[in-house]
Order: C-alpha cells, then sequence, then structure tokens
C-alpha cells in the first residue's frame, strides 16, 4: 500500500519524467562525442560508451531521489504522508524502491542505448546488434545499474537526514565531483583517503573512467560492495533519526 | 473517542503542553479553544504522533495512532490545508492518500464530491485558493471514512459561505455519532457549532466544559456599586441574599440588575454614588478564562 502510494506520488507530477528525460540527453549526447572522437578502426570499450550515464546521468538521479523527501519536507507533505502511514521506516522503505527501481530502469536502458550507439557509430562490419552478445557490455551495463540503485538508497538516505534540497544537492554534487577529486589529489594523504572515498570505489566498480583512479587491493567487486555499504549505512542512519525526530 | 493523559510537549524550555487531561466524546462537537500559541496544533500533532510526547499518553479508541496501520480509516485530520504538492493534481493528491491506506479509488470522487470539488479535481493543488485548499485538506480527512476526526482551524481564511460550509458538516459529522475535535482561537466560531469545550492556555488545560455551561457563565451579570455607607449596604444587600464582594471602595453584586440594587438602597434611604450594571460577553467570558495565559499579547494603546 505505501509503495504503491508512493509510485503515484512519482508518477503523478512532471519532474521525473524532465529528469530522465535530461539524463538520456546526457547520456546519448556524450556516447555519441565517444563514437565520434574514436578514430577509424577503433573499437570503443562498452565503459567509455557509458561514460555519460555513469558520471552525470547517475548523479542527477540521485538528486532527484533526494529530492523526492526534501520535496516533502519543503511543502510540509511529509506530515501528510507520515499521517496516511505512521511507520516512518515503512515510508522511506518505499521511498527507496521506487526510487531505485525508477532509476535502475532508467540506467539499465540508457546503458544498453549508449553501448548501441556507440557501436552503431564506429561499425567495423560486423552485423547490427553483435555487442549484445559481449559479456563485457552486460558487466558495464549491469555494474552502472547497480550503481544507480545504490545511488538512490544513498540519495533518499541523504535527503532523510538533511531534509534540506539545497544541503542535499550540494552534497551529492560537491562530493563526487570537488570534494573527492581536491581531497584525492592532495599530496602525501590523497593516495591514502582517496581509496575510502564512496564515488571513487563506485567509479571503481564500473570501471568507467574519471578524474582519478586509486589502486584498491579489494578490486572492482570489493569497491562495488563497498559503495553498497556506505550507501546501506546512510539509509540506516537515516531510518533511526526519523524515527526520533519530529517532522 | 479520544483520550488525553498527563499530555506534555517539551520543546527545549518551553512546555507547549503541560500535563493535560481530557477526553473527547463520540457524538458531539467539541471545540478546542486557546490563544495563539497556547498548544492546541501542538496537541493534535501528539494524537496524531507526528510529535512524540515528553510524557503522558494520547489514545483514540485505545490506541496509539503509531500503531495503527491504516489510521486514516480510523481518525481523519486536517491540520494544515497548504501541505500539499503545489504541481501534483488534486484527484492525484487524494489518489496517493487513498492508496496508502488501502482505500477503493472510487471513493477520491465521492469525497471530492462532498466537498465541492469534484470540477477543481484536475487543478493543481498549488494553484487552488485558500478557500479549494482548506477542502481539499477535508477531503483527504474524510477519505477513510473515519469515526474520528480532527480539524486545526478549518475556518481560516475562508469566506462566509464557506465558513457555513465547515460548521453545518461538523455537524452533520457529529449527528453520525462521529468524535469531532476542532480547534479555533476565536469563541465566536465555535459558538454555535460546539457542543462541549475544551480551553487550553500555555498548555495547561483551563476548563473542559459544556457549551451550556459555558454559555451560563458568561451570562452572568453583575453590579457595580459605590456607596459612602458600603458596609452597610453589604449586609442589606446580604440579608436580600444576594453575594457581593467588596473591593475597595466598591462593591460587585453578582447575579443581579442594576434596578434590584437600586431599589434595595433606596428602600434602605442609602446614598449611591455609582450604580452601574455589567454584563460580562461571551467573548469577555473567554478572553477572562485565557487572560494569564496569552503569551503574545499586544502592549496595548494606552487612552
Amino acid at each position: 500500500m505505501t509503495l504503491n502510494a508512493e509510485r503515484i506520488k512519482l508518477q503523478t507530477v512532471r519532474s521525473p519524467w524532465w529528469t530522465a528525460l535530461a539524463v538520456a540527453l546526457i547520456s546519448l549526447g556524450l556516447a555519441a562525442i565517444q563514437a565520434s572522437a574514436a578514430s577509424p578502426g577503433d573499437t570503443v570499450p562498452p565503459e567509455r560508451a557509458v561514460i555519460g550515464v555513469a558520471t552525470f546521468g547517475v548523479p542527477v538521479l540521485m538528486i532527484l531521489s533526494a529530492l523526492m523527501i526534501t520535496g516533502e519536507h519543503r511543502t510540509g507533505l511529509i506530515r501528510t504522508t507520515f499521517l496516511a502511514t505512521p511507520n516512518r521506516v515503512r515510508v522511506l522503505v518505499a521511498k527507496v524502491v521506487v526510487a531505485a527501481v525508477f532509476s535502475g530502469i532508467i540506467t539499465a536502458v540508457l546503458s544498453v542505448a549508449s553501448v548501441a550507439l556507440v557501436d552503431a557509430t564506429v561499425k567495423d562490419g560486423g552485423r547490427p546488434g553483435a555487442f549484445l552478445a559481449e559479456p563485457a557490455v552486460w558487466r558495464t551495463a549491469g555494474a552502472v545499474t547497480l550503481y544507480a540503485v545504490f545511488g538512490a538508497v544513498l540519495a533518499v538516505g541523504l535527503g532523510a537526514l538533511v531534509r534540506h534540497s539545497a544541503a542535499a544537492v550540494a552534497v551529492l554534487l560537491l562530493m563526487p565531483f570537488v570534494i573527492e577529486p581536491l581531497l584525492g589529489a592532495a599530496p602525501h594523504v590523497g593516495e591514502h583517503i582517496g581509496p575510502l572515498f564512496p564515488f571513487a570505489n563506485a567509479s571503481t566498480f564500473t570501471q568507467v573512467p574519471w578524474l582519478q583512479t586509486f589502486s584498491l587491493w579489494w578490486g572492482p567487486v570489493g569497491a562495488g560492495l563497498y559503495f553498497a555499504a556506505v550507501a546501506l549505512s546512510v539509509f540506516v542512519l537515516a531510518a533511526v533519526v526519523v524515527i526520533r525526530r519530529d517532522p | 473517542m479520544i483520550e488525553l493523559s498527563g499530555l506534555t510537549k517539551v520543546f527545549g524550555r518551553t512546555r507547549a503542553v503541560d500535563d493535560l487531561t481530557c477526553s473527547i466524546e463520540p457524538g458531539m462537537v467539541t471545540g478546542f479553544l486557546g490563544p495563539n500559541g497556547a498548544g492546541k496544533t501542538t496537541t493534535m500533532r501528539l494524537i496524531l504522533g507526528l510529535d512524540q510526547p515528553t510524557a503522558g499518553t494520547a489514545t483514540i479508541d485505545g490506541k496509539t495512532y503509531r500503531h495503527v496501520s491504516r489510521p486514516l480509516r480510523m481518525v481523519g485530520a486536517l491540520l494544515d490545508a497548504r501541505q500539499v504538492h503545489p504541481n501534483r493534481s488534486a484527484r492525484n493528491h487524494l489518489r496517493w492518500i487513498a492508496a496508502s491506506n488501502g482505500i477503493p479509488r472510487k471513493r477520491v470522487d465521492e469525497v471530492l464530491e462532498m466537498v465541492g470539488l469534484s470540477r477543481a479535481a484536475g487543478k493543481n493543488a498549488g494553484a487552488l485558493s485558500l478557500g479549494m485548499s482548506q477542502r481539499l485538506g477535508i477531503a483527504a480527512a474524510l477519505l477513510g471514512d473515519p469515526p474520528v476526526l480532527l480539524f486545526d482551524e478549518p475556518v481560516n481564511g475562508l469566506d462566509p459561505e464557506g465558513i457555513r460550509w465547515v460548521r453545518t458538516l461538523m455537524r452533520t459529522l457529529a449527528g453520525e455519532g462521529r468524535t469531532v475535535f476542532v480547534s479555533s482561537h476565536l469563541l465566536s466560531e465555535m459558538a454555535n457549532t460546539a457542543d462541549r469545550l475544551v480551553i487550553i492556555g500555555r498548555g495547561r488545560l483551563i476548563a473542559a466544559t459544556t457549551m451550556a455551561d459555558f454559555l451560563s457563565r458568561a451570562g452572568v451579570s453583575s453590579v457595580r456599586v459605590r456607596s459612602p455607607q458600603l458596609g452597610h449596604l453589604h449586609e442589606i444587600l446580604s440579608a436580600a441574599k444576594l453575594s457581593a464582594d467588596r473591593d475597595g471602595d466598591v462593591l460587585l453584586v453578582r447575579d443581579a440588575s442594576a434596578a434590584q440594587v437600586g431599589e434595595i438602597a433606596a428602600q434602605h434611604g442609602l446614598t449611591l454614588h455609582e450604580l452601574a450594571a455589567q454584563q460580562a460577553s461571551l467573548e469577555e467570558a473567554y478572553m477572562d478564562l485565557t487572560q494569564d495565559s496569552v503569551d503574545y499579547r499586544s502592549s496595548g494603546v494606552r487612552q
């Protein structure tokens, strides 16, 4: 019931659809740039094809997920939500499921579409759709989709914790694009704390090239688990706080 | 039935609700009165599980709100009509609320019809006027057909027609045997609507009484008399079974008319320097009760 209510909430405002459209344009646009930048006879690996989805699409979807809850705090709608469903953990879980499914589906579709676009542009004479048989394509699309899913968990948790849209958006943008790259590049300390950053781990997991890479002895799978653990921790912390706090 | 027992909520140093104990009965409209900042909204939020009490309990038919799985079928509440997503239509707003409590979708159109919003149902909630928002909030409260209803200042910002509609609605709901608990900071709003009154000030219970009781108390008229022979007059009045209180050189005679006191004084040849009837109005009786508990008093204009 709560899940159905949250699904209706997402579907009855326009912003998710505009966001999805923007994410599609960024993702496919960057895929097209990757394809056109490739020299003749070159192959573009799938993790380069999905660079737009992973580096810009997923963060935008995370902002949308965070706004699903900070927006309710801004309008006071959260009180109506808690009146309808006094079990606040159930509300948070429903929001996470809806956000994760929405982000996951869009990311999965756009990842495959990005590879298809690159494949269609940089053609080496194979039959169309042959890329679908390559395990590397599915590995990449799967990893980026999982990144989006746990990104949604992280974002809803963060939104529930900070309650203010501006604060949530600031964290979600500054963390991957400013704080992590700056601290990671800091002399002496960077190489030590860099591997602990959640988005650095997400990047290692998806293997999509980003500003910097750290050598993580726990490898891509470990990095994926690390990011998921950070996301779930933030969510659990949010649940504990939301149970106690008067909205 | 709503039962409050020792209900207390402390914010920092402020005791917003202070040891409130009372019960709100079904089948009647109970007015919840108090000056602004008296703790009415906080009390309602405590009943609805939005705020957690510092001490005490608030139960509805014996249950704590936060432990009910489909609460909208038990309690409907209008807190702040502006708590909507501005870009979601009125109908879709009610749709998700209905879905959250397993209420059939056709009920959405029923309540829209009941509050007279059928034609505006497709409008975005943010585009509705204050009066229409209030109706949407009431529609949401009625969705689950609940036996208990709470309205926080439901007529705020309504035009006279809207006010009359809300009053009639509350009377109808109570007539159907439901518990109706309505807050207001204006007694006049409640005078024609409520059967019982719960009056609070600074979070404390000042009075829990029937409207009839309150009215008779408000109707008390007294007479103010000044006389050089005040002591003698006091004795004579007491002999005539009129109770009076002496306040300096003034005597306040309760439950008496100016004519009565004047005649008694004339019969005994007493000189009167002042004889004035004092009729307490409904508002005055209310002000009297809540006077000490107004937090945000204006400093007043000296004349």
